[in-house]
């Protein structure tokens, strides 16, 4: 049963939004920017609510400017997988407006020509596949011409969809789909030999060698179709060929049984028919070709004129059905008290990519063999995957919720520690003497302008030379002193070469020291400047910057909180909506098949009173 | 017969449409869908918003350090887990599941940690656990010593084939 689900979910779903089948082919690709590499990696997990929120965050924050236009492709092609469609075509309208390369191009016409045949714009579909050049990646090829062969049999036209097909050089799996979705279109149709063209393209899948489980359960499919069209076109041998070919261990094999029994019964081989059927009565009378074999039986065995056997089946038959009405009758009213939707809940929220691998499973509910048909049919698997989504969307909504308290927490912790900083700052002394050290440059500079003027080179001794200079003035005065009280010619002129010395140093350097000085003093400036500014951006940052930051950061989070609950609001309303639509769908399965199943009880109950009646009457009629 | 031919329709109907086609919602669910469709653009939206707010809030650029994973080819390694460890403090830890691992094949990156880290030098090692050539067991660690600045600083993990030596490399490269 779950084979029969996956098997006709992954049929159903192939042809529409992404394959994983034809997506995992794709190369990798070059990264030139690790936040777009972190969406891929988000994409190519099937993540789609996750990559679209990390590709808009970098959007928002620092657009992503070294993938060329891949991020506005791949932003459209996951709004498309994740069914935001009116926001896909949005962005791929602007990506061809932007005349963006033949590669983007075409893959936007690519996507576009998907959205559109989703959306029931044929033609407009066709125009956009037609506007596709060279340059589409190899493993689009098989959906690009699949897609292209069902928007012709949409649009019941057929010879363009085999003319399609025969150019069809894609992916076999891809081509495999197309000849099957054209077997059935053309055995739809009214005219003979589009009938029997169909049966030759749905007798070509049936035959397909196959390997992967995919072609095996297409090519039992195949097989079944085209077993009842020849029931149809009253060729009943081919018609059990067909149904041969069917596994026996596959999900399909009893209603290949079924349609055996019915192939023979039309050429009136009621002994042949009656194999199979038997067949089936020992198998699950749950299953809805179990069902139709049980009231088949008698019905033959009255043919065969075996009348008590055929009373014993009628009676057989009426007992299964009771049970089988009265079984259904505890399934329809635990469905519609939500046993069925509790049993469709995911197990965790938390983790995004587990939604699909669960929804891939069969829920674990007591309806679940009575809906096969409807939980791999394509409306109920979008409305339970909306469901899904929407259940998501609840969850990241109250993950925000419960972590808005503490940001709140937060900011207001930070701005209490800001406070108390603040008067710590404020009383701090050491910004105010900048202003001493802005006097002292000044007078430095004065000093320096002076000595400059004067060409004091003696003002410009430095280490050492500060020593010397010393002791040269205390000679000086004693020289000064001595004099006329002896003879110190030979001291003086001693003297008067080491001062000669010592001035011719300070003269022939006083440029360079000069220039020393004034590169000192620009240096000085410069520190100084940077001094102010860091004075200046502390005091924004402490007195205006901070207290705005904290001003804007509770602004941004009452604007987003009061989302938050609009949101929420709103998502409740639109999930009972989905939750009440989702249930009528089961709903309405249960009771189409109770009806199906009253009509089989009323039939039995009839051919056993008239077959009883009949027998009474021969009875009476006797010898 | 007649129980015959209703029984064919019955069945023909089960197989009677094309597998693959546009989906025929009637007009209430497609109005249903219209505003989930408008729902999912506003929560997103929102969940943009939210997130750049955690972002700013607990990750300021001028601390912000956040360390990506990557993988080329990666025929010559299966990886299993990595761990990070930032001045012998253990930061990250993660364990491969399998559609992870195909992502990371075909070319995502994992962003793998995003923390705080003040300016200066800090020492980031990151052990690699899976499976080598041969299928063996294969543990291997890469050392970094990071210089952060006060600019957001960004390091990529990668893991890559040396297919001269036949052996898995991995390197570490720090993003401007």
């Amino acid at each position: 049963m779950s084979l029969l689900f996956r098997t006709v979910v992954f049929l159903l779903c192939c042809s529409l939004a992404n394959s994983s089948l034809a997506e995992s082919k794709i190369t990798p690709q070059s990264i030139n920017d690790l936040r777009y590499g972190e969406t891929l990696y988000h994409f190519y997990q099937e993540n789609y609510f996750s990559a679209i929120t990390h590709l808009t965050v970098a959007e928002a924050q620092r657009p992503i400017q070294d993938q060329g236009s891949e991020p506005e492709l791949l932003l459209g092609s996951l709004y498309l997988s994740y069914g935001m469609h009116r926001s896909a075509s949005g962005i791929f309208t602007q990506l061809l407006d932007n005349n963006a390369p033949q590669y983007t191009q075409d893959k936007t016409w690519f996507y576009l020509a998907k959205l559109r045949y989703l959306g029931g714009h044929h033609d407009a579909a066709i125009e956009a596949l037609e506007k596709i050049k060279n340059t589409l990646p190899s493993y689009h090829e098989g959906s690009r011409w699949n897609l292209l062969a069902n928007i012709l049999l949409k649009q019941q036209k057929h010879q363009q969809a085999i003319d399609t097909l025969q150019h069809f050089s894609g992916d076999p799996i891809w081509k495999a789909y197309s000849q099957f979705n054209l077997g059935v279109a053309l055995s739809q149709a009214k005219q003979v030999q589009q009938g029997q063209q169909g049966q030759q393209w749905l007798d070509t899948v049936g035959r397909l060698p196959a390997p992967e489980q995919e072609i095996r359960a297409l090519r039992d499919r195949a097989n079944l179709a085209l077993g009842y069209t020849h029931i149809q076109s009253q060729t009943p041998e081919n018609a059990v060929q067909a149904f041969g070919r069917i596994r026996q261990s596959g999900p399909l094999s009893n209603k290949a049984l079924l349609g055996i029994g019915w192939a023979h019964h039309l050429n009136k081989n009621y002994n042949e028919a009656l194999t199979p059927w038997m067949e089936l009565r020992k198998r699950h009378t749950i299953n809805t070709s179990v069902q139709e074999a049980l009231l088949a039986i008698p019905h033959t065995l009255e043919l065969l004129d075996k009348k008590q056997a055929a009373l014993a089946y009628y009676n057989e038959a009426v007992n299964t059905y009771d049970n089988e009405l009265t079984r259904l009758a505890n399934v329809l009213r635990a469905v519609e008290t939500g046993e069925l939707l509790d049993a469709l809940k995911p197990r965790s929220m938390d983790d995004e990519s587990l939604q699909l691998r669960e929804q891939s499973q069969l829920p674990d509910s007591i309806s679940t063999p009575y809906l096969s048909n409807l939980l791999a049919s394509q409306q109920f698997q979008s409305t339970y995957q909306s469901y899904r989504e929407l259940l998501f969307l609840q969850h990241r909504l109250r993950f925000w919720q419960a972590q808005l308290p503490s940001y709140r927490l937060m900011l207001t912790e930070r701005e209490k520690g800001y406070q108390k900083k603040l008067i710590t700052i404020r009383d701090d002394k050491r910004p105010e003497h900048l202003n001493a050290f802005i006097v002292k440059r000044d007078q430095l500079a004065q000093e320096l302008d002076e000595i400059q003027s004067t060409e004091n080179g003696f003002a410009l001794v430095q280490g050492d030379e500060r020593g010397v200079l010393k002791r040269l003035t205390r000679i000086e005065t004693k020289l000064t002193r001595l004099q006329g009280h002896g003879d110190y010619s030979e001291q003086a002129e001693k003297f008067r070469i080491l001062k000669g010395l010592l001035s011719w140093k300070v003269d022939t350097e006083f440029v360079s020291r000069h220039w020393q000085l004034k590169r000192n003093l620009i240096e000085l400036d410069r520190n100084i400047k940077k001094a102010e500014v860091a004075k200046a951006s502390l005091q924004n940052s402490w007195q205006q910057q901070a207290p705005s930051t904290f001003t804007n950061y509770q602004t941004r989070l009452a604007r987003l909180s009061a989302r938050l609950q609009h949101l929420q609001e709103q998502i409740n309303i639109v999930s009972a909506e989905q939750t009440r639509f989702l249930q009528q769908l089961a709903v309405n399965t249960l009771r189409q098949r109770r009806r199906q199943l009253e009509n089989y009880h009323i039939r039995a109950k009839y051919g056993l009173t008239r077959l009883y009646d009949k027998l009474q009457k021969d009875k009476q009629a006797g010898p | 017969m007649k129980m015959n031919f209703s029984f064919i329709i019955l069945l023909w109907a089960l197989f009677s449409f094309p597998l693959a086609h546009a989906a025929d919602n009637t007009s209430a669910q497609q109005g249903l869908d219209n505003r989930i469709q408008d729902l999912k653009k506003e929560v997103l939206e929102l969940n943009r918003d939210l997130f750049i707010l955690e972002e700013d809030l607990l990750f300021p650029a001028n601390t912000q350090f956040t360390i990506f994973l990557s993988m080329d080819l990666g025929k010559l390694f299966a990886l299993d887990s990595v761990e990070v460890k930032i001045n012998d403090k253990l930061v990250a830890s993660h364990l491969y599941t399998e559609r992870e691992s195909k992502a990371l094949y075909r070319g995502g990156v994992q962003r793998l940690h995003i923390g705080n880290l003040p300016t200066g030098k800090h020492e980031m090692i990151a052990f690699f656990t899976g499976k080598g050539p041969h299928n063996r067991d294969y543990r291997r660690g890469t050392t970094l010593v990071v210089n952060k600045t006060s600019a957001p600083q960004y390091i990529e993990l990668r893991i890559t084939d040396n297919d001269s030596k036949l052996q898995p490399d991995f390197s570490v490269k720090v993003w401007e």
